[in-house]
C-alpha cells in the first residue's frame, strides 16, 4: 500500500471514527440504561444535522451556536419519542421485538417529518457553509480545518460523558439503572426522570454528532439511516454496554471501511463497491465469534457499571 | 399503630402464598415473623413494600391506606427494606450505593449535573452523612470498596446503612443473617437494636436463626402455609405446642 | 366487529363514489398515464421537476383534446420509485394494479428501469424512459424504450476521444455500481484503449454512498501512480459526486490532474459551493452532455413551464415532457392498449420532433441519434459553457 493512501486513509479513519463513537456512544447509554437497541437514533443525528444547517443557513457561522442547536434538537426528539412511544409502551410491558420495531417506526416518522420539511424548503444534498481548508501538511499528512473541529470535539464530548458518568449523582443514578432497574425503584431513585435526562443526552450526542457529519458530507433525510448500520456495528462490538469497548469499536469499524478496505483493493483488487458490507460483517462475526464485543475482553475497564 | 396489615392475600397463579393475615406493627417495636421454608415470609414483606401487587387486602401505614402502591412511593412514604439475598449495586462503591437512595439531589437534574460547582458542598453534605451511618454500622473503612468485595455480612449491614439513608420509619428486614457467621449474625442484630434505640426506627424483622432473635425481639409472629399460625412473646412463641409441631417437628 | 363494518362501509361508500364518476362523464374516455419517477433520495429533485414536465404536457395535451371535441382525456398516477430497483418495481406495480395504467413514463435511472422491466414486460405494459441510458437496458424487443436519451455506447466513445485528446496516457475512473455506472465504466475502457489509451483504474462505488474519503483517496494513490499525464474520469449520482468533490477540493493529486465527468456532476448545487466550483475549474471539468442544441419547441416549452409552474425547469425536464408527448401520441393512435402502443410506438416516436433533437429509435427501442454538447465549467466557476459538440452518429467531436 503506497505511504500517501495509508496516511490518508489513516486521517479518514480516524475522523469518521470519531463520528461513529459519538453516535454508537449514545446507542450504548440507551440500550444500557433503557434495555433499548434505538434504531430511531440515527433520525435524532440527522434532525441534529438539520438544525446545525438551518442555522448556519440563517446567518449564523458560530460553530458553538451551530453545535448548540444541534444538540438541543437532537435531544428534544429523543425525549420527545421515548414520552410518545417508548414510556407508553414500557408502561405495557412490550417485549423486546415490539420495542424494536417501535423504534423503527419513529425512526422513519422523524425522517418523513425531515423529507417534507425538506421538500419544502428545498433543503436536500446542503452542507454547512464552513469551508474546507488544509490546516496542517507535511509530507503525505494533510489535516483538514473540518478535522480539527472534529477530533477535538468528539474527545473534549467524551472526556465529558465519561466525567457525567462517573463522577455526577445523575451519572451515578444512571449506573444504576443500567445495573438494577428493580432496586432503584426500591431504594426511591427517581427513575422516570434520569430515563428523561437520558434521553436528552443521547438525543444531544447524536444531534452534535449530525452537526459535525454535515461539515464534511451534504446533510440529506436519509443521511443517520446511512450511518446507522456502522455505528450499530461499533455498539455492537462494544458488546453494548462498555464506553471504551464502543470507542474502539467505532474506530475499528472506521478503520475497515478506510483502511482495510483500501489494502484488500490495493492488494487484492476487492471491489470499493463492497464498503457497506463491511459493517454486516462485522455485526456477524461478533454475534457469532464473541457476543459480548470488547467487553470480555476489557472486563473493567470502561463498563459503565465502573 | 405504625403498620396494620389487614386480610392480606397473594396468590400465585393457583398457590395461595399469603393466605388472609393480620398483623399489628406498633411504633419502635421490634417484631420478629418466622416460619418455616415457603411460609409465605418473604411474599409478605414484597406485598408491605410494595414490589408485588396483593390479591385482595388493605396495607395501613401510620394510618394511611398504602396498599397497591408502587415500591418508590412506598419507599418515599418511609418503609425501606433489606434482602433476603443482599441486593446491592455490586459493581459501585459502598459510598456510591448509600448516596442512590438520597432523595432530591439537584446534580441527578441534567440542567445542574454538568455543572459542578452548583452540586459540589451538597454531594459532599450527603457524603458526609452517608459516612456518619457507616460509621454507625462500622463499614467506615470499607466506604471506597466495591460491595461486591464485601463479606456476606458487611453486605448486610449495608444495606441496613442504606436503608437508613432514607430516613425510614419502618425497615423491613428479609433474613439478616442468612449466609453469616454466627458470630457476626449477633453483631449484626446489636446493630440492629441499636437502630431502634438510637433512631427510633421500627423493625419487623423476618429470621431463621431463632436463638438470636428470640433475645431482641417484642412480639413474634408465626407463618405456616401462607396462615398466620400464632403470635406472641418470644418466651410464649418457644412454649407454644403447634408452633413447635409445624416449626420444630416437635 | 364494527371497525369491520365501518371498513366495508367505507368501501361500499367509495366504488359507489367511483362508478357515480365514471357514469357522470360515461360519454368520456379517461387514459391513465402512469409516472414512475424517484421523488425522494439524490435523484429526488429530478424526478419532482420531471413530474412537472409531464403535468405540463398533460395540460396541454387536454386543452387540445377539449377544444378539437375529443370525448379522450389523460390523467396521470405516479408513485415513487425510492431511486432502487426494487423501489421501481413496486412503484410500477402500484400504478399499473391501482389504475389498469397500460403505459408508464419514467423512471430515471437504468437500474430503476431494469427493476421494473420484468413486471413491465410480464403484464404488456410500456415503459416510456427519458432519461435512462446505461446500455445494459438496450434489449431488443422489450417493453422498454427509452425515446429521448441515446445510450452511453455514444458518450462513452466522446469521453475517450476527449481524454485521448488531453493527452492523458492513462485514467482513473470512479463509477457508481450500478447498471448505468458499471456500462459506461465498460464502455469507456474499451473505447479508450481501442483508441490507443494506456491502462485503466477503475473503482466502484455503492450506489447510495453518501462519504466518499476511501474512494477519493484510492482514486488519488492509483493517479499518483500513473504518473503525470493521467486523467480522471468520474462517472457519480449527484450525492456521491458532491460528497466526492468535498474531499477531493484538499487532495494534491485530485486537484493538480484534469477531470471529466457525468453530467449528473453538472448540477447547479455543485457550483452553489464556492470551494467545490473551483475545483472544478481548476480541473477543467468537461461533460459531454446530450444535445445542447435547441428546437422551435424549445423556448415555448421553457415559457409555459414557467407560466405554469412559477419557476424555470430544471435540466432535461424537457425530456420527460417529450417522453409524455411521445406516449400520449402513441395512446390516441393505438388506443389504451399495451401490447398496441408497444407495436406503435417506434412508427410515432420517429416522426415526432420535440424540445430537444429528432427522436429515432434503433433495433432496441433506444433513441440513434446521438448529439451531444461538450460542456466545460468557466475559469471563475460560475457556470457550464458549450464549448464544442460530439455527433455519436459519425463520431465527431467539433470544437467551436
Ligand atoms: N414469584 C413467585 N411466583 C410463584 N410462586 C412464588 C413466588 N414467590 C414465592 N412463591 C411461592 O410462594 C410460597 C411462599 O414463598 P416465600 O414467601 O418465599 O416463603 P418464605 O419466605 O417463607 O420461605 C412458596 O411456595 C413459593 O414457592
Ligand atoms: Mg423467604
Amino acid at each position: 500500500m503506497p505511504p500517501a493512501l495509508l496516511t490518508t486513509s489513516l486521517v479518514n479513519s480516524i475522523q469518521i471514527g470519531s463520528l461513529y463513537a459519538l453516535m454508537a456512544l449514545g446507542i450504548t447509554l440507551t440500550f444500557s440504561v433503557m434495555k433499548l437497541p434505538n434504531f430511531a437514533h440515527a433520525d435524532y443525528f440527522t434532525a441534529g444535522a438539520y438544525a446545525a444547517l438551518i442555522v448556519s443557513l440563517s446567518g449564523a457561522q458560530n460553530p458553538i451556536a451551530i453545535m448548540s442547536a444541534a444538540f438541543l434538537v437532537g435531544a428534544l426528539t429523543a425525549l420527545l419519542s421515548h414520552l410518545a412511544v417508548f414510556k407508553p409502551l414500557e408502561s405495557r410491558e412490550v417485549s423486546l421485538y415490539t420495542l424494536i420495531l417501535a423504534s423503527f417506526a419513529v425512526g422513519l416518522i422523524i425522517r418523513y417529518i425531515l423529507f417534507t420539511m425538506a421538500d419544502y424548503f428545498n433543503l436536500f444534498d446542503l452542507r454547512i457553509g464552513i469551508p474546507l481548508q488544509v490546516l496542517y501538511r507535511e509530507g503525505f499528512l494533510i489535516l483538514s480545518n473540518i478535522f480539527a473541529w472534529v477530533v477535538p470535539t468528539t474527545i473534549a464530548l467524551v472526556i465529558l460523558l465519561t466525567l457525567l458518568l462517573n463522577a455526577t449523582p445523575l451519572g451515578r443514578e444512571m449506573r444504576a439503572l443500567a445495573n438494577n432497574i428493580n432496586l432503584a425503584r426500591v431504594i426511591g431513585i427517581p427513575v422516570e426522570r434520569v430515563k428523561n435526562s437520558t434521553w436528552l443526552l443521547v438525543g444531544g450526542l447524536a444531534g452534535v454528532a449530525g452537526a459535525l457529519w454535515s461539515l464534511q458530507t451534504a446533510v440529506n433525510p436519509l443521511m443517520g439511516w446511512a450511518a446507522i448500520i456502522s455505528v450499530f456495528a461499533a455498539a455492537i462490538l462494544g458488546g453494548l454496554s462498555s464506553f471504551s469497548g464502543t470507542i474502539i469499536g467505532a474506530y475499528v469499524v472506521a478503520f475497515s471501511e478506510n483502511t482495510v478496505i483500501l489494502f484488500l483493493n490495493y492488494s487484492f483488487g476487492l471491489d470499493l463497491a463492497y464498503k457497506p458490507a463491511i459493517p454486516f460483517i462485522i455485526i456477524i462475526a461478533v454475534l457469532l465469534i464473541r457476543p459480548g464485543g470488547f467487553t470480555q475482553l476489557l472486563k473493567r475497564g470502561g463498563k459503565l457499571q465502573r | 399503630m405504625l403498620l396494620e396489615l389487614k386480610h392480606l392475600r397473594k396468590d400465585f397463579g393457583g398457590l395461595r402464598a399469603v393466605d388472609d393475615v393480620s398483623l399489628n406493627v406498633p411504633e419502635g417495636a421490634i417484631i420478629g415473623l418466622i416460619g418455616p421454608n415457603g411460609s409465605g415470609k418473604s411474599t409478605l414483606i414484597n406485598l408491605i413494600a410494595g414490589t408485588i401487587d396483593l390479591t385482595a387486602g388493605q396495607v395501613i401505614f401510620a394510618g394511611e391506606d398504602i396498599s397497591g402502591l408502587s415500591a418508590d412511593a412506598v419507599f418515599h412514604k418511609g418503609i425501606a427494606r433489606g434482602y433476603q439475598e443482599p441486593t446491592l449495586y455490586f459493581k459501585m462503591t459502598v459510598l456510591d450505593n448509600l448516596l442512590l437512595p438520597v432523595k432530591g439531589q439537584r446534580g441527578e437534574r441534567p440542567w445542574y449535573a454538568p455543572r459542578w460547582s452548583t452540586w459540589q458542598r451538597e454531594e459532599r453534605a450527603h457524603a458526609l452523612a452517608a459516612m456518619e451511618v457507616l460509621r454507625q454500622v462500622q463499614l467506615l473503612p470499607y466506604y471506597d470498596t466495591l460491595a461486591s468485595d464485601l463479606s456476606g455480612g458487611q453486605m448486610k449491614l449495608l444495606e441496613i446503612a442504606r436503608a437508613l439513608m432514607g430516613a425510614p420509619k419502618l425497615l423491613l428486614l428479609d433474613e439478616p443473617t442468612a449466609g453469616v457467621a454466627p458470630k457476626l449474625a449477633y453483631d449484626i442484630f446489636r446493630q440492629i437494636a441499636r437502630l431502634r434505640d438510637d433512631h427510633g426506627i421500627t423493625l419487623l424483622i423476618v429470621e431463621h436463626r431463632l436463638e438470636i432473635l428470640f433475645d431482641f425481639v417484642d412480639y413474634v409472629y408465626v407463618m405456616h402455609l401462607g396462615n398466620l399460625l400464632a403470635g406472641g412473646s418470644a418466651a410464649e412463641i418457644s412454649d407454644h405446642a403447634t408452633v413447635r409441631e409445624v416449626y420444630f417437628g416437635d | 366487529m364494527i371497525k369491520k363494518y365501518l371498513i366495508i362501509t367505507l368501501f361500499v361508500m367509495l366504488t359507489i363514489s367511483l362508478g357515480v364518476n365514471v357514469g357522470a362523464q360515461d360519454d368520456m374516455e379517461t387514459y391513465v398515464l402512469g409516472v414512475a419517477l424517484p421523488f425522494t433520495g439524490s435523484f429526488g429533485t429530478f424526478g419532482q421537476d420531471f413530474e412537472r414536465g409531464i403535468d405540463l404536457a398533460v395540460a396541454q395535451m387536454n386543452a387540445e383534446l377539449e377544444a378539437a371535441g375529443s370525448s379522450i382525456r389523460f390523467e396521470t398516477a405516479s408513485a415513487d420509485t425510492e431511486q432502487t430497483p426494487e423501489g421501481a418495481a413496486r412503484a410500477l406495480q402500484t400504478i399499473v394494479q391501482t389504475t389498469g395504467a397500460q403505459v408508464v413514463v419514467g423512471p430515471l435511472t437504468t437500474s430503476e428501469v431494469l427493476g421494473a422491466k420484468q413486471f413491465a414486460d410480464e403484464n404488456g405494459v410500456v415503459i416510456v424512459a427519458m432519461a435512462s441510458s446505461g446500455p445494459a437496458a438496450s434489449i431488443p424487443g422489450d417493453n422498454i424504450f427509452r425515446v429521448i436519451y441515446p445510450p452511453d455506447t455514444f458518450s462513452s466513445k466522446a469521453f475517450a476521444t476527449i481524454a485521448l485528446e488531453r493527452g492523458h496516457e492513462n485514467m482513473v475512473v470512479l463509477y457508481v455500481d450500478d447498471p448505468f455506472g458499471n456500462g459506461m465504466n465498460e464502455q469507456f475502457i474499451k473505447n479508450y484503449q481501442a483508441s490507443g489509451g494506456g491502462e485503466v483504474a477503475s473503482f466502484g462505488y455503492a450506489p447510495q454512498s453518501t462519504e466518499l474519503s476511501a474512494e477519493a483517496a484510492a482514486v488519488s494513490a492509483a493517479l499518483a501512480g500513473f504518473g503525470d499525464n493521467a486523467g480522471f474520469f468520474c462517472v457519480c449520482f449527484p450525492g456521491a459526486a458532491e460528497a466526492f468533490v468535498q474531499v477531493a477540493q484538499i487532495d494534491p493529486i485530485l486537484t493538480s490532474v484534469q477531470w471529466l465527468g457525468n453530467e449528473a456532476m453538472t448540477s447547479d448545487e455543485m457550483l452553489e459551493d464556492p470551494g467545490h466550483a473551483q475545483t472544478l475549474a481548476n480541473a477543467d471539468f468537461v461533460t459531454v452532455s446530450q444535445s445542447a442544441d435547441v428546437t422551435p419547441l424549445t423556448p415555448i416549452f421553457n415559457a409555459d413551464f414557467v407560466a405554469m409552474f412559477d419557476k424555470e425547469p430544471g435540466i432535461f425536464t424537457n425530456y420527460a415532457f417529450d417522453a409524455a408527448n411521445i406516449a400520449m401520441l402513441t395512446m390516441l393512435a393505438a388506443g389504451n392498449d399495451g401490447a398496441a402502443v408497444k407495436s406503435m410506438l417506434p412508427f410515432i416516436s420517429n416522426h415526432y420532433i420535440g424540445t430537444a433533437v429528432q427522436a429515432f429509435l434503433d433495433e432496441n427501442g433506444d433513441q440513434a441519434i446521438a448529439s451531444y454538447g461538450i460542456r466545460q465549467v468557466r475559469e471563475d466557476g460560475s457556470g457550464f459553457e458549450v464549448i464544442g459538440t460530439y455527433d455519436g452518429n459519425s463520431d465527431t467531436i467539433t470544437y467551436k
